[in-house]
This record gives structure tokens, sequence and C-alpha cells, in this order.
């Protein structure tokens, strides 16, 4: 048997390449001299962040290509959802200076570690094959697990590390044993494979993918912390260490929606067994992410839970598009993922200015007096709250507006309705953090924040010019989705493949 | 249509396999619900992840996939053996990182019983 | 049709709108740079140009107009689309025809005077360019309101200029007073406004439901070229809703122009400067209501039930303004009281048909309540701001040119024969006393028209005796009382208003609630902003006659009110050039001409002799300063026969019980929902938070009953279901 190598497109992996080898880079600094070229690791780190943006930048106008057995997918939503992730990765590192010194977390340790989360996150997007969105997944949360219980002095940390471990690790289970049937059913872990297979099924072959399916939501839907696999977010949210609350609210997110898309478009010829469960699901995360929100005392906890709130919104506008790709489109998505990148990094990075020592002074009196000391980050926070609520101008007003109006067109009423009702709701609680802030009076044992340093600042004012001007993208981005996205249409029982016309 | 390497394996039914693991999965599930010990929980989910090991390998062997030609048919074999590689090298690397969270609690506290483990809540 | 001819009507409007930029923008820097005295002087001439300039483009235009044949004699100029909805469509678009270009010319003819009268009145005040601002602005809303073509750019300028008055009226806003009589003018004037809206949404409702009955396919149906001649249709298909159209904008047109119930802030509003008197609540803005029944003439004209109820409010504010005129003692208060009885008289006209009528006293009287005001003015302006008419008498031997054109208004308005005056007011109670105009009330028929043409002769002798009043106390009837006032008598007269009175008798109603201030508020406010005394007047006072920049327009007012009847009656045939084709629709003369011009005579004899036996001799002693007496019924004219106090109170007292009701709804029913809901959501959250109790086996255990659930769910499905895609 004669075997040629096969032609491999390194462009394609090079991104995530760049920015795991970025990672050893900096681990080797540290070794080389442990704690003390902090500046360096955080240079070494931005910089190959910036050219890994800059990479994806110029490929953000290619035209989808595959390499690896077809195994690495590169098309305008996967380089959309990477640029999203380095950017939040980038704001995070950017703030987490002050912040480190202050929980003394060795820069050598955290700098690695969230930029090998981030290569897993990238793969995850950038896949259509379910070994390879495995693979992600595990990179991405393995590394995380080590994060969240990076502050080891702190008890809280280290059991949100144990909880985050032990329930991912579970869902890990179910997301293999999901992807057992898919391959048992199709004989593939391709995505779009596993589309063409599902297609034509006989009421004998049907429930192994229709069960496949749903194990794999129950994996993608822990990350995306949908409820019910929702209950470890606030606790993890509030037990890790800011900076990497921050980090896993964001690119964790765009992660796992970005393989939630995926996964549901190959799996709309099944919509029908599929789409009401996460019609509820969607309505039960929206309403008991906010409500919850609303007894809470503890920004980051609170925050947590809004996280949960705005995954059932993102649920939505994938809802509405796996239901009708032809009126509405994918960019609906990225868009509020940009969006929620954006405020959500923001928010957490001025919450991050509270701690001090081995408090992370993230409780609502904790913000008191934060105005006076530190008017510049406060008014920032308001915007991202601000934006988090949805108020017009910001991006979190357009974002949930164009979930809105898609769920119209498509027909989903309730869920409209709902994620408005929610949008209200949710004004209470983000207007009692905002309120916190500008308590003049401080409690006793204060203050504790920190003035905001100059990476905190530019960081901080990188998130708001992303709350601000990200509408302004709004059009664009939906135009390039709808051309990534033509390929992987959900049209039940008119399915391409695109295997076919990608190789042809 | 069955490949040849799995004549042996395949006197038995597939149901049976698929069975097995269907019963260990949820026993592992269930122990990942009743124990205390995060490490024994740890365990419960690693039979989980062998379970899920053996469904891989079953329909690697049976390939119950209809409509397959013979070199594909060999191609999804391998993808489905060379997944449970990717399992087990994952399992490993979780144990590493989980142990060590663990040791982490232990030099805290003495004592890692997951039902401490409580106060972050409500 | 070309209409470029008559593109010129945009300068109209931009002509007052570049006054007002230039002179808000540009004022106090000019000001500030080349001196009070030169800077006052560009900003003065610069203020009056725009008007006059735009004066002189209208009689280009109405000439154009005129060389029309006389059934297109109207053309509508578009200049952009404004609101443009799927079946609606609302251009900024204005109409140039008879009836809006008489207004136009009124509007920049004797505001072109107002304005150079004003630079004269005005020179010694420090707020120069804001006075000119405000006024530049009201011209342009005011020609907004007459030029535009549809209800939605007419409500423009109606606001418009409800905004410019409050402003001026409030001029002097250090005064409290001034300002509570600006609050005053601007919240009656809403009531009016909230009647205009309704009317124009009744239309608009109307059309929209009945557009394909009606026939109406121009998706302008908002303008008046497209709506108006429908109207009798509208009226057929719908006759309730269209009278209640019509009564709803006649209660906007009540609002504005000052008719009986909603008078009361005329009144008030001579604390204005004089000069905005004499524009705003005498020539124009007031007559813009008697403007509207014009414009939508058809809509009333198809409803003749609100005609009648139209005319016998007109009738009844006429008779009611003459009545208070006698017990004013404050010359603007005359002549405003006056100016409310006259736009009734503007009513009746327009109640009984006859609205070519209405439009030619709108006309006449904006010659002469212009120069009666103008007059007041210089007269108030010699006086050192005394406004009280028991100060004056004898002024004719100090203020000749002042007293002698002040005389030509006098019989103008007195209804002297063959003065202008005296041709409207003939035409108007001509046409009802010999109207047909019934309304339908508890199944009577009740003759309105003839019974306010009736009340009009009343009042025409009311009118004369009040006006000869006014002018004897004035200018003759015994040497200047001025020169009596003792040193801490105590006239501490405020310089622009009349009715703070610092004498023994407050006449003047003060409302508890004093429209936004309270007592309190007024005292510190009056504390820490004494008034801006000009000298007061005193015994030594030498009255001076008045600069030419101000009797100039006085002049040109007076020749107008002298030969403006007679023109325009015989010489432009006002009836033909406003409603061409009307003139078929005569009624059977119940009262012949002849006999008409015998009872207006005699009336005018009448009314001036009583007015000479009462005051030829001076200030008769029931009129002095000694209250005790004082005949009643002149106390109770004097206070408005409590009409101003009880409205006011009972609006205050019912608006503050009402408040106070929708509050208790608003905290017990609304504020419980509102709360009560936030409590569920509050405790749905707290319950639900409950479950989250920290324990990551529990975690897992939803996590199994989530899968198993959807285990289930997908069993479910697929028995349900099946295969089938």
């Amino acid at each position: 048997m004669n075997y040629t190598i096969p032609t491999v497109d390194w462009s394609l992996v090079l991104p995530f390449a760049l920015v795991a080898l970025t990672g050893i880079v900096a681990l080797i600094i540290e070794t080389a001299h442990p704690k003390r070229d902090n500046g360096l690791i955080i240079g070494v780190s931005l910089t190959g962040l910036a050219a890994t943006f800059v990479l994806l930048l110029t490929q953000l106008v290619l035209p989808p290509a595959r390499t690896f057995g077809n195994m690495v997918l590169r098309d305008q939503f996967s380089v959309l959802l990477q640029l999203i992730c380095v950017a939040a990765t980038a704001v995070c590192f950017m703030f987490s200076d002050g912040y480190l010194r202050e929980k003394k977390i060795a820069f050598g340790e955290f700098y690695p570690l969230t930029l090998w989360a981030l290569s897993g996150a990238m793969v995850m997007v950038s896949t259509d094959n379910l070994l390879m969105l495995f693979v992600g997944l595990e990179i991405l949360s393995i590394a995380l697990y080590c994060l969240a219980g990076m502050s080891r002095s702190e008890a809280r940390s280290e059991e949100s590390a144990l909880k985050y471990f032990l329930l991912g690790a579970f869902a890990s289970a179910f997301l293999l044993y999901g992807i057992a049937f898919l391959f048992g059913a199709s004989g593939s872990m391709s995505l779009p494979d596993i589309q063409k297979a599902v297609t034509g099924l006989t009421r004998d072959t049907l429930p192994m993918p229709v069960f496949g399916v749903m194990l794999v939501l129950v994996g993608l839907g822990f990350k995306a912390s949908l409820v019910p696999f929702h209950q470890w977010t606030p606790d993890v949210y509030q037990g890790a260490p800011t900076n990497v609350t921050a980090f896993m609210a964001a690119v964790s997110k765009v992660a796992a929606f970005g393989a939630l898309a995926r996964v549901l478009v190959a799996a709309a010829p099944l919509h029908q067994y599929w789409f009401e469960a996460l019609y509820w699901i969607a309505i039960a995360t929206m309403c008991i992410g906010n409500l919850v929100a609303l007894v809470q005392k503890d920004v980051k906890r609170a925050l947590g839970y809004s996280s949960i709130a705005h995954a059932g919104y993102l649920l939505v506008a994938l809802l509405a598009y796996t239901r009708d790709p032809d009126k509405v489109s994918l960019g609906t998505t990225v868009f509020y993922l940009i969006g929620y990148a954006a405020m959500t990094v923001g928010a957490f990075a001025v919450v991050s200015l509270a701690a001090k020592g081995d408090r992370d002074g993230s409780r609502y009196q904790d913000l008191h007096g934060l105005y006076r000391r530190a008017p510049f980050a406060t008014v920032m926070l308001v915007l991202f709250l601000s934006s988090l609520i949805g108020i017009p101008p910001t991006v979190g007003f357009f974002g949930k507006q164009l979930i809105f109006l898609d769920a119209l067109r498509t027909g989903l009423v309730p869920l409209a309705i709902v994620l408005a009702v929610n949008s209200a709701v949710s004004a209470y609680y983000y207007l009692q953090i905002m309120v916190a802030a500008f308590v003049s009076e401080e409690g006793a044992a204060r203050p504790v924040s920190r003035k905001p340093g100059a990476g905190m600042t530019i960081g901080v004012c990188v998130c708001a010019a992303g709350v601000i001007f990200a509408s302004l993208l709004g059009g664009y981005v939906q135009e390039t989705t709808r051309t990534a996205a033509l390929q992987a249409k959900p049209v039940p029982g008119r399915v391409q493949n695109q295997m076919e016309v990608i190789n042809r | 249509m069955l490949l040849p390497i799995a004549t042996m394996v395949t006197e038995i039914p597939i149901s049976w396999y698929l069975g097995l693991g269907l019963v260990m999965f949820c026993l592992g599930g269930v122990g990942v619900v009743v124990r205390r010990n995060p490490v024994v929980v740890f365990m419960c989910i690693e039979l989980m992840l062998n379970a899920v090991n053996l469904t891989f390998l079953t329909f690697a062997a049976y390939g119950i996939y209809p409509g397959l030609n013979k070199a594909t048919a060999y191609q999804s074999a391998m993808n489905g053996q060379m997944m449970v590689i990717f399992v087990m090298a994952v399992a490993a690397a979780e144990v590493a990182v989980g142990l060590g969270i663990i040791m982490a609690i232990f030099r805290l506290r003495n004592d890692v019983d997951v039902d401490d483990m409580s106060s972050l809540k409500n | 049709m070309d209409t470029s001819a008559f593109n010129s009507v945009w300068w109209i409007f931009a002509l007052p709108v570049f006054g007002f930029l230039w002179q808000c923008l540009a004022g106090k820097i000019v000001i500030d740079n080349l001196g009070d005295k030169l800077g006052k002087r560009i900003m003065g001439a610069s203020a009056v140009l725009p008007i006059a300039a735009a004066f002189f483009i209208a009689v280009d235009l109405t000439g154009k107009l005129h060389s029309m044949p006389a059934e297109s004699r109207s053309v509508v100029l578009t200049l952009f689309d404004w609101i443009n909805i799927q079946s609606l469509h609302v251009p900024f678009e204005f109409r140039v025809d008879a009836l809006s270009m008489m207004m136009v010319l009124i509007i920049t003819g004797i505001g072109s005077l107002i304005h150079l009268y004003a630079t004269g009145y005005m020179a010694e005040e420090k707020d120069y360019p804001r006075f000119f601002t405000y006024l530049n602005l009201f011209v342009a809303a005011m020609l907004v309101l007459v030029l535009g073509n549809n209800l939605v750019l007419t409500f423009i300028g109606w606001e418009g200029v409800g905004l410019c008055s409050y402003l001026l009226i409030g001029f002097w806003y250090k005064d409290v007073a001034n300002s509570k009589a600006a609050n005053k003018a601007f919240i009656v004037n809403r009531i009016g406004d909230f009647g205009f809206t309704i009317g124009m949404f009744l239309l608009i409702a109307q059309v929209t439901l009945d557009r394909n009955i009606i026939g109406i396919t121009d998706p302008r149906w908002l303008s008046f070229d497209v709506l108006l001649p429908h109207a009798d249709v509208l009226f057929k298909i719908n006759p309730e809703i269209t009278t209640m159209a019509a009564l709803a904008l006649f209660v906007g047109a009540m609002g504005k122009s000052a008719q009986f119930p909603l008078y009361l802030w005329l009144p008030d509003a001579m604390a204005g400067p004089t000069p905005v008197s004499a524009l705003i609540h005498a020539a124009t803005m007031v007559t813009s209501g008697v403007f509207l029944l014009n414009r939508m003439s058809p809509v009333f004209a198809a409803a003749p039930q609100a005609g009648a109820v139209i005319a016998i409010i007109g009738a009844a504010t006429s008779l009611l303004g003459a009545l208070i005129a006698f017990g004013q003692t404050d010359i603007k208060k005359v002549l405003a009281f006056s100016t409310v009885s006259q736009l009734g008289y503007m009513f009746i006209g327009c109640g009984v048909g006859a609205y070519w009528a209405g439009m030619f006293h709108v006309t006449t009287h904006a010659f002469f309540k212009a120069l009666l005001f103008l007059g007041a003015g210089a007269v108030i302006h010699a006086m050192a701001h005394d406004q009280d008419m028991r100060n004056y008498g004898g002024l004719w031997k100090f203020l000749k040119i002042t007293g002698a054109t002040m005389l030509v208004g006098w019989a103008a308005i007195a209804g002297f024969p063959y003065l202008s005056g005296f041709f409207s007011k003939e035409e108007i109670l001509g046409a009802a006393v010999n109207s047909d105009t019934v309304l339908h009330l508890g199944g009577y028929m009740w003759s309105t028209g003839q019974v306010a043409g009736w009340i009009g002769f009343v009042v025409a002798f009311l009118t004369a005796a009040y006006m000869t009043r006014m002018t004897l106390l004035t200018f003759f009837s015994g040497e200047g009382r001025w020169k009596t006032i003792a040193a801490g008598h105590g006239h501490d007269h405020d310089h622009e208003h009349g009715h703070h009175d610092a004498h023994a008798h407050a006449h003047h109603h003060e409302d508890p609630h004093g429209f936004f201030y309270s007592d309190a508020e007024m005292h510190a406010r009056a504390v820490a902003e004494p008034h801006e005394h000009h000298h007061a007047l005193d015994s030594h006072h030498v009255p001076k006659e008045v600069p030419p920049s101000m009797w100039m327009p006085l002049a040109v007012l007076a020749v107008l009110s002298l030969v403006g009847g007679a023109w325009l009656k015989y010489g432009v045939n006002l009836e033909h050039w406003l409603y061409p084709g009307a003139e078929a629709a005569e009624h059977a003369e119940r009262v012949s001409h002849p006999m008409l011009l015998g009872i207006s005579f005699t009336v005018f004899l009448a009314g001036v002799g009583f007015g000479f036996w009462k005051y030829a001799k001076g200030l008769p002693a029931d009129e002095g300063w000694d209250l005790s007496l004082w005949k009643r019924w002149r106390t109770s004219a004097g206070r408005q026969f409590g009409i101003d106090a009880a409205l006011t109170d009972g609006s205050l007292k019912g608006g503050a019980m009402l408040g106070a009701f929708l509050a208790g709804i608003d905290k017990w029913l609304i504020d419980g929902v509102v709360n009560a809901s936030g409590r569920v959501a509050e405790l749905a959250g707290g319950l639900l938070s409950r479950t989250q109790r920290g324990y990551v086996r529990g975690y897992a255990l939803l996590m199994q009953a989530g899968v198993v659930a959807l285990i289930f769910y997908v069993i479910y499905q697929l028995s349900h279901l099946g295969a089938g895609n």
C-alpha cells in the first residue's frame, strides 16, 4: 500500500500553536528566574497575543479551509470567535498585574496556564470534529481547574477548583458518552458526516443519534452554564481569583457557544427531538439566572448568575438560528458574544480593584466608597453594568435587540417576551451594584481597593471601547458570519456534505 | 458489516457490550453522587469514562453504521480506537490536576470530605 | 401648476428665523463690543429689517396672487418630506392663498411697526437682544401657523407662538408676579392645545377609518387642500364625530383666542412689555383662533351645531369682557379686556358663518388695537411706568401726537361711523342678526346666532362707553392727578404690570397656590430680587412726548385705523377676496341694511354720551382711591365677577384633589402591584437560591436529574413522533 503524507496547511493551526508556544516560553522564563521576571512574562504573553490577534485578522478575509484530515476548520465564524477569545484574554492580562501581586499568585503560573486554556478554547471553536472538540475542551478545562485554585492560601479558591474539577469531569463523561453514540450512529467524529448520517434514519436507527445529541448537549450545556447544569457557575465565579473569573466568563462562554452552535447545526435534521427541550432550558436559564441574582450580596456571585442569564439569551439566539437559518444569522450570537466578553471582562476588571490580601472584597458593601477612590473605574463599571442591563447605546442593548428581533422573526414569541421581562428584572441587581459603588461612606476595615494601575486603565478602556463601539460592527459581523455559516445551514432534510464541498 | 479483526469479538451480541457500558456508566454516576471522598468520586468518574471507552471500542469493532465502504469502515474503526487513547490521556491529565487540587485542599484543612467544601452557596 | 413664482414664500419664513438666530447668537457679542448705544441700535435695526423685508415679499406675493384667476388662488409649496409613514405623508409645505397672505401681511406689517416701536420702548432694557430674539422667533412661529398647509404644521406654529408668548410674558422673569402670569398663560393655553390635538386626532382617526368611503387617495391627507374638500362627506358619514372634532378644534381656538372660560390668561399676560401686548396679545397670536376657524371653515360649515355653540360663546365672551373693562383702573387691563371682548365679536362672526367678517374684524382690530396698545405704552413710558389711570388726566397738553393717534384708535374701536371698526363690526352683527344659526338642545331650537347679534349691539354700546372712559380719564377730564400724589402716599407701582397693587385695596385676586410658587417662595424671591425701578412717579413729574421711533408706528396705525376698514370693504372687496365662491348663499334679510346703520349710530352715540356724562368732569368720586365709595358692581367687575378666582381656585383645588386621589391609586394599586411583583421575584430568587446548597454532590445530582429528564423527553418524542423527518 503506497501511502503519501497528506499536505498540511499550517496557517490554520498557527494561531493556537502560537498561543500555546507563548505559554511555553512564559513558563521557561519562570523556571529560569523563578518569581523575578514578571514584567518579561507579561510582555511575552501580551506580545504573543498581539501577534495572534494580527494573524487572525489577516485570516478573517480568507475563504474557509480545512487541514489535518479535516480535523481543523477555519471559517469566518471560527476566526471571529478566536479573535474575541484572544482580545478578552489580553484584557485579562492587562489588569491582572496588580491583582496577582495583591493575592501573591505566581505570575509564572497564571500566564502560561491562561494561555494554554486560551489555546484550548481556540481549538474548540476551530473544528467541527468531535474528537478535536473534546480535546480542546479538556485543554481549556484542565487549565481552568488549575487557575480556579490558583490562590492556594484561600479556601474559597480551592473549594471552587474542586467543585469545578469534579463537576467538569463529570460533565465530560456525559459529553464523551454522547460522542460515542454519535460515533456509533455515523461511524465518524466529524459533524458534517454525522449530519449527513442522521438525515435519513429509520425508526430503528434513530434513537442512538438522538441520545447522542442529547448527551453532547449536556456536556456543552455544562460549559455554557445552562440550567440545570449551571450550579457550578456562581460558586466557581465567586471562589476563583477575579481575573480568572473574568477569563472564564468570557473565553469559556465563547468557546462553549461556538461548539454548541456547530453541534446544533449538525443536529438540525433531528430538530424535532431536541428543539423543545432546549426551548424550555432557555426559559429556565434566563429566569433562574436573573431571579437568583436578585438576592445575591456578592458582586462576583451576582455576575455569575448574570452569566447564566446571558447564556440563556445566547441560547435564544442559537435556537432562532437553528429554527430558520434563512431568516436570521448566526452573526447575532457572535455579536452578542463580542459584547458579552467586553462588558463582563470590564466589570470583573473593576471589581478586581476591591481585592485586598486574602479577601476578594467582592461583597456589595465592599464596593462602598469606590467612586471616591477610583472615580474613573467606577464610571466605567456603570458603563459595563448598563450594557449588561441593555441600556442604549451600549452593545448590550443592540445585542439583546438583535436576539429579540431574531426570536420574533422566527416565531419564538414566548422566548422574546421572557427575554424582555428578564432584561427588566436584571436591571434591579445591576443597579444595586452600581448604587453600592456610589455609596460614599466607608465601612470598617476600609479602604480595600487599590488604585488602578496603568494596565488596569488601558484594559478597562479597551472594554469600554468595545462596549461603546462594538455596535458599529453589528452589520459586518452579521454579513461575515452569514457567508461563513452558509455551508453549515441546518436545513432539515436538505443537508449538504461540507467535506465534499470543500474537498472538491 | 463486520470487520475481519473483530470476528472473534463479535461472537457475542453487541448489546452485551453496550449494556455493560451503560451499567458501568450508571454505576459511576451513582458513585459520584453518593461518595464523599473526592478521590473516590473521581474514581467513579473514571469508571464512567471507561464505560465510554468500552462503548467506543464496541462501535469500532462492530461498525453498525450503514452505508460505509470497506476503506471508510477501517478509517471509522480507527477513529473510535483513537478516541479511546485520547480519552485515556485526558483522564490521566485530569487525575494529575485533580490530585493536585485535593492535595492543596488537604494542606489547607487536613480533611478532604466533599461535603465540607460547601462554603460557597446560595 | 408652476409654483416657482411663489418660492419667495420661504424667505418670508426664513428671514425671521435668521433674525432670531442672529439675535440670539450675536446679540450679546455685538452689544458688548460696540457699546450699549451703537450695539442696541444695530441689533434693533437688524430685528426690524427681516420682518419688514418679509412684509414686502408678502406684498409682492399678494400682488401675484391677485393677478391670478379667482378660483386658482391657492398655491401649495413643498420644501421637504417630513413625516412619511406607509399611508400617511406629511410634507413640510406652505400654502399661499388669500387667507394665509392676509394673516402674513398683518403679522409682518404690524409686526415690523411694533418691532420699530420696541426699539425705542425697550431702549433702557439690559436684555435687549433677548427681547428681539423672542420677538423674531414669535414672528417665525406665527408664520408657520398661518402658512402651514396641514394641521400638523399649524400645530407646530401653534405651540411655537404659545412658547414665545410664555417667554415674553415672563420677560422680566425676576419679578415673581410676571413668572406667575407667564405660567398661567402657558397652563391655560395647554387646555386649549389639548382640545386642538383632540380635534386633530379625531379628524385623523375618522379619515384613517373611512378613507375608502370618503374617497381620499392622496397620501397627503392631512394637508388642507386634500382634506378640506371632503369635509361635508366626512360629516355625512359621521356627523357626531365631525361635530366633536370641530368643537375640539374650537376649544383650541378658545385657548389661544381667550374665549370664555379660557380668557383668564390674557389679562395677566399684560405683565409682558407693552409691545408684546400689542403684537401678540392684541394683533396676531390671539387672533390665531379666528384664523383656525377660517382655515378649517369647511369642517365648521359642515357641522352647523358647532357654529351655533361658537356664536353664543363668542357673544358671552364679548359681553363679559366689556363689562369687566369698566372695573379696571390699569390702562393696559382695560385694553386687555377690550381685546377679549373684540375677540368675542370675531367668534360671533365665525359662528354664524360669516367667516370673512371674522377675518375682517381681525384685520381692523389689529390696526386699532395695536394702535391703542402702543399709545398706551407711550403714555406709560411718559408717565414713568405708572399704569394706573387714576394717576393720569389732562395728558393731552403734554402728549399731543400720542393723544391724537389714540383718539383715532378710540373712534375706530368705539364704532365711529365709517372708521375701520365700524365696518367690520357692522358686518359681523349684520350677519348675526340675519343668520339662521340654531342650536338643537334639549328638544328646542335656540337661535343662538340672532341672540349673539343682539348681544353684540349691547356690547357695542358698552365698548363705546368704556373706551370713552379710558380716553377721558387719560387725556382729558381735569388737571393731571399725579400732581396730587403726596410723598410717601405709597404709589408703589411696578414698572410694567399693573396688578401688583400696593394700595389698600388689592383688587386683583392673588391665587393661593401661586401657579408653582408658594407665598413663601414669592416673598423670598421678592426680597432677593428687588424691583428694578425707573424713577418713580411723583408730583413733580412732567410727561414728555415719546421719540419718533415710537410715535411713527402710531401714526401709520392711525391712518390704517381711519381708512383701513373702508379700503378693505370697498377697495379690496374682502368677502370676495377671501371666499370667492361664497356670494351665492345670501340669507333673507331680517334686519335691513339701513336699519343696521341706524342701530349702529345710535349705539355709538349712546355709549359715547354715557361716557361723557360720567367721566367728562374728571375722576368720579366713586372710582377714586377710597374703596368705600365704590359701587358694588364696579368692584365686582374689577374682580372679573369672581370668575377668575372661582375658576383658578376650582381648578387648583380640584386638581389637588384629583392629584391626591390619583396619588392614592398610584400608591396603593400600581405601586402595590409593582412592589408585589418585585417581592415575588425576590421571594422566588430566594427560594431558588436555597437549592444551591453548596454541596458538589447535590450539583451532580441535579445534573443527573436533568439528564434523566432529557432522556425521558427524548423517549417520549421518539415514541410520539417516530422517525418521520
